[in-house]
């Protein structure tokens, strides 16, 4: 029996989501859903990066949502692995949406919704575009002919131009071009990036794709290279007889908490605290440009009751300084625009091969994997003392044990791993809500110095799976109605060297976030972040000093949705960083963004304006700006100066779409923009990029 | 790094009151406003709270050195007209050593008023030749039931400023005040915070949660200070015993663990 409080905060919430949903529905009808996803990605990125990291790839992310804009999931016939694709749901909100399902059976209105534990308002507005509640236990349909597949399936064809208008160095004219190439003071292409990519899909259950990619500098057709730079394939089957998936081509394979194998994107410390785990989508197909994280081959998931069993194998090329039998780095940018570039390009191959299995309860999951990498020479680092425990050698063995368990409102998680040449990783975590307002998690992890595996992408602070010891705390409290706050700490220590840190060091760091939601138009955000680490410190006379340096910075954020049509966000953020022997430094950062969609033509664009005030490069700014589809574009700002944007989107037919944008940066302290052959003589630097779908 | 722990031990770094004073288990340290439980030489006020004669052992490892351990009793006895408690605690090893015991009194007037008092004895044994001083230092605390669900908690540890001197050798205690409150969300979740100062050192906050899935159980999870310093903890009922157990992490120096053993008459 419900108290009568909760019945009238029940209440509350109904018509509170009664008002959100409207507003959702409303927009809905006026805009296409591919800009109702970008405005959800754009959210969704403010709320998983606190750094703004610019490798950020959501590729993956933002196809599914596309998808799933248009497909939305039925939640009373949903799986696991179906949710997981909606890449902002945590662990343990996927895992209480099925546990509420699983307990209280279908779901008779979307307004049930918030009776799910930890689902607010917030992560409500977020899952509604994609979601919905139809049948419950419709079965899987076996797949129709292979006439009814194409002609049932979608087609999308992208086509996508990019061009920095300012000349860079590298493309400059010369007394001798030809020498100028030879000797890499001048790129072998020209200054426009260029990609095409097409998409078939039919239902859930059929993907392919191909993807081609040239990056600015790299030659489309001439001495040094015929076609596109980067070519992408793959096939995907989802749950065809006992296959839950197979994959022929470009895929991904992610497992366990990351330690033995997860090439992609892994969230860890983020404005969103309680998202901590990777989302294990098995083996997935790769659609992405990324031209280094990815496998190549087939991969395949085969389901007998609760256990499944994946095995991949995987051969490609990769970029580095080969001479003779080995190498020292692997280069992982994907860029070939100098000669040096080619000659350091597709020259070592790289063999991967894995099993995995896991094995389910209805509370408790196990699994194992088992990763073998070979490559056709030894990788061998440069020598130095921070990078001596580094991987070394050409073959790598790599088992680990993970697992999962729902204790009451606990939830624990892990893995722990070792390598064929010694080390332990492993990584220890849990989860609770005790009670629907609030939600904590609880996370450890130990890296050995040993333990160095290529293809791990675990939750650390360090760029890589190795000599790291942590413990990281997170809690999102709902105090009261239209109120979220979060937090975070983190508290780790580097046992062994780092690059630029010549001893061992810890540090920590801490996050706090107000969200306020006061109205359906109006949401809003406080943040402030706190870290101290340990470097390599130099000023004057000092130098091989390390010390402790500290950046604190406070960010207000705040949307205004006016109407369907017309929408504003500000963003206000300032920092300060300081170290033991340098003075304090001040940034500053300040934006205005206007989206606005007519209501009869099917345009829709925005303009931001930023102006940012960070002289030192420890006081950078990153900003996500909305872009082109499949785009996705997080400049830093560093230095004095402004920049602005003009993105649209115009939706010419049923079938055919166009993406603008252009964007320009203007420095108020420098006439050289850049450096090497990407230096721009002048103190602004203009990028224009289109972009054409063709459905059909 | 006997010496660097030691040193970052008796000069206050790590948020301890002084090197004497066994931490709690409460989760983050936080214990000045967590109402149902009297830690012995923490808030005074908090031994009004207990209604049944217990006594409890303590034991603190810090950093995981056997010279860093402290060692505590305590004996708590509820009257019709005031609690009382006694404790003693011994820190240190051979070559240095300190000794503190107190005796605690503690009555509720009304919820919005709880007062405690208590009167310690401080001995430091500086070293074989140079033998033992001590001092006479006060203590008192506050706790007041704002509403049914939330308390504030105020502790005054040696706010007199008594300090040990032989000859060139003097001895600080430290004087701390502590300001800090708890939320109950519901009977199994508790949420805490409070804000350290020690008079010639920085503001020390310090939060956590508590939550009893179980009767039987308790999980504890906070942290505190700069450096952050996290701590996890649990506790199990059994019968009339309690045993709690508390982990600290330091990013330099390790783990700080503390374990209480509890007996309820």
């Amino acid at each position: 029996m419900r108290s009568q409080r909760q019945h009238i905060n029940l209440f509350f919430h109904f018509a509170w989501l009664s008002l959100l949903l409207g507003s959702v529905s409303l927009s809905c009808s006026a805009q296409t859903t591919e800009n109702n996803t970008s405005k959800v990605i754009a959210r969704i990125y403010e709320q998983m990066t606190t750094n703004g990291e610019s490798d950020i790839d959501f590729t993956t992310l933002e196809e599914d949502l596309n998808y799933f804009a248009q497909n939305p999931i039925n939640l009373n016939n949903t799986t696991k692995e179906e949710l997981d694709k909606l890449q902002f749901l945590s662990d343990q909100e996927v895992e209480n949406l099925l546990y509420y399902l699983y307990r209280n059976g279908p779901m008779q209105t979307i307004y049930e919704l918030q009776l799910v534990e930890g689902f607010d308002m917030f992560l409500i507005r977020n899952l509604l575009p994609f979601v919905t509640n139809g049948p419950a236990g419709t079965k899987q349909e076996p797949l129709p002919s292979l006439g009814k597949i194409l002609k049932y399936g979608k087609n999308e064809l992208l086509m996508r131009v990019d061009h920095t208008l300012e000349q860079k160095k590298g493309y400059a004219k010369t007394d001798d071009d030809a020498t100028a190439i030879q000797n890499d003071k001048k790129y072998v292409g020209d200054p426009f990036y260029q990609s095409l990519k097409y998409n078939f899909r039919y239902k859930d259950r059929i993907e392919a794709g191909l993807v081609g990619e040239k990056d600015p500098g790299e030659e489309l057709w001439g001495r040094y290279h015929k076609g596109f730079d980067y070519y992408s394939a793959y096939l995907q089957l989802t749950n065809v007889g006992v296959f839950k998936s197979l994959v022929v081509g470009n895929f991904k394979a992610n497992f366990g908490e990351g330690l033995v194998i997860h090439p992609e994107l892994t969230y860890s410390k983020s404005g969103d605290v309680m998202n901590v785990q990777p989302h294990n989508a098995g083996i997935s197909k790769s659609s992405s440009t990324n031209e280094y994280n990815y496998m190549r081959g087939i991969g395949t998931t085969l389901k007998f009751g609760n256990l499944e069993a994946s095995a991949f194998y995987s051969f490609r090329y990769i970029d580095g300084d080969s001479t003779g039998s080995s190498f020292s780095y692997i280069k992982t940018d994907g860029l070939h625009r100098t000669v040096g570039d080619l000659d350091h390009k597709s020259t070592i191959w790289m063999q991967v091969m894995g099993v995995n299995l896991n094995y389910r309860l209805s509370n408790m999951r196990i699994g194992m994997t088992v990763v073998d990498t070979r490559l056709s020479r030894a990788l061998e680092p440069t020598p130095r003392p921070d990078n001596m425990f580094y991987f070394n050698g050409n073959h790598q063995l790599v088992a680990g044990v993970n697992y999962r368990y729902r204790w009451k409102k606990f939830n624990f998680f892990g893995e722990t791993a070792t390598q064929d040449k010694g080390g332990i990783a492993t990584l220890n975590g849990m989860t609770l809500s005790p009670i629907s307002t609030v939600s904590f998690v609880a996370l450890y992890r130990y890296y050995s110095n040993k333990y160095d595996v290529l293809l791990a992408n675990a939750f650390s602070e360090g760029s890589r799976v190795n000599s790291e010891e942590g413990l990281y705390f997170g809690v999102e409290v709902h105090p009261m109605r239209k109120w979220k706050l979060t937090a975070y700490a983190d508290s780790y220590s580097f046992p062994w060297l780092n690059y630029s840190v010549s001893r061992p060091t810890d540090g920590y760091d801490l996050l706090f976030t107000a969200n306020f939601m006061p109205s359906r138009k109006v949401e809003m955000y406080w943040r402030f972040r706190y870290e101290q680490k340990e470097k390599d410190l130099a000023a004057g006379a000092i130098t091989n000093y390390t010390g402790k340096y500290d950046k604190a910075s406070l960010r207000y954020y705040l949307t205004f949705t006016l109407n369907e049509q017309f929408s504003l966000k500000n963003i206000v953020e300032v920092n300060r960083t300081t170290d033991e022997i340098s003075k304090p430094s001040f940034g500053s950062f300040v934006s205005q963004e206007l989206s606005y969609s007519f209501r009869k033509i099917p345009l829709s664009f925005d303009i931001r304006y930023e102006l940012f005030d960070a002289v030192n490069y420890e006081n950078r700014f990153y900003s996500y700006e909305k872009d082109v589809l499949y785009a996705f574009s997080v400049p830093m700002m560093y230095g004095k100066g402004s920049r602005y944007y003009f993105n649209c989107q115009w939706n010419i037919s049923r079938k055919f779409s166009l993406w603008f944008k252009i964007a320009q940066i203007y420095y108020a302290d420098t006439n050289v923009i850049s450096s090497g052959l990407e230096a721009i003589q002048g103190n602004h630097k203009t990028d224009a990029r289109a972009m054409i779908r063709f459905k059909f | 790094m006997l010496y660097i722990a030691f040193w970052c031990c008796v000069s206050g770094l790590n948020a301890q009151t002084a090197t004497i004073v066994p931490s709690t288990f409460a989760a983050g340290d936080a214990s000045v406003a967590r109402q149902g439980e009297w830690f012995a030489f923490h808030n005074p006020a908090l031994l009004a709270s207990e209604n049944k004669v217990s006594a409890s052992a303590i034991y603190e490892n810090r950093f995981s050195m056997k010279e860093l351990s402290t060692q505590a009793i305590s004996f708590a006895c509820p009257t019709s007209l005031v609690n009382v408690g006694v404790a003693v605690s011994h820190f240190g090893y051979s070559n240095y050593s300190e000794l503190l015991a107190g005796i605690t009194f503690a009555r509720t007037f009304d919820k919005w008023l709880t007062i405690g008092v208590q009167f310690n004895y401080y001995s430091v044994n500086f070293s074989n030749s140079v033998g033992s001083k001590g001092a006479v230092l006060a203590q008192i605390g506050l706790l007041s039931q704002v509403t049914p669900d939330f308390f504030v908690g105020f502790n005054a540890f040696n706010p007199t400023r008594q300090k040990v001197q032989y000859q060139d050798i003097v001895r600080d205690i430290p004087s701390v005040f502590s300001l800090g409150v708890m939320y109950r969300f519901t009977d199994e979740l508790k949420w805490l915070a409070q804000v350290d100062k020690e008079i010639s050192s920085d503001p020390i906050w310090k939060t956590g949660f508590e939550y009893q899935p179980v009767s039987v159980f308790i999980v504890r999870i906070g942290g505190y200070g700069a450096p952050f310093i996290p701590t996890l903890g649990a506790g199990v009922k059994w019968q009339n015993f309690n045993f709690d157990v508390n982990f600290e992490r330091h990013p330099s120096l390790g783990i700080t663990s503390i374990g209480v053993l509890r007996y309820v008459f």
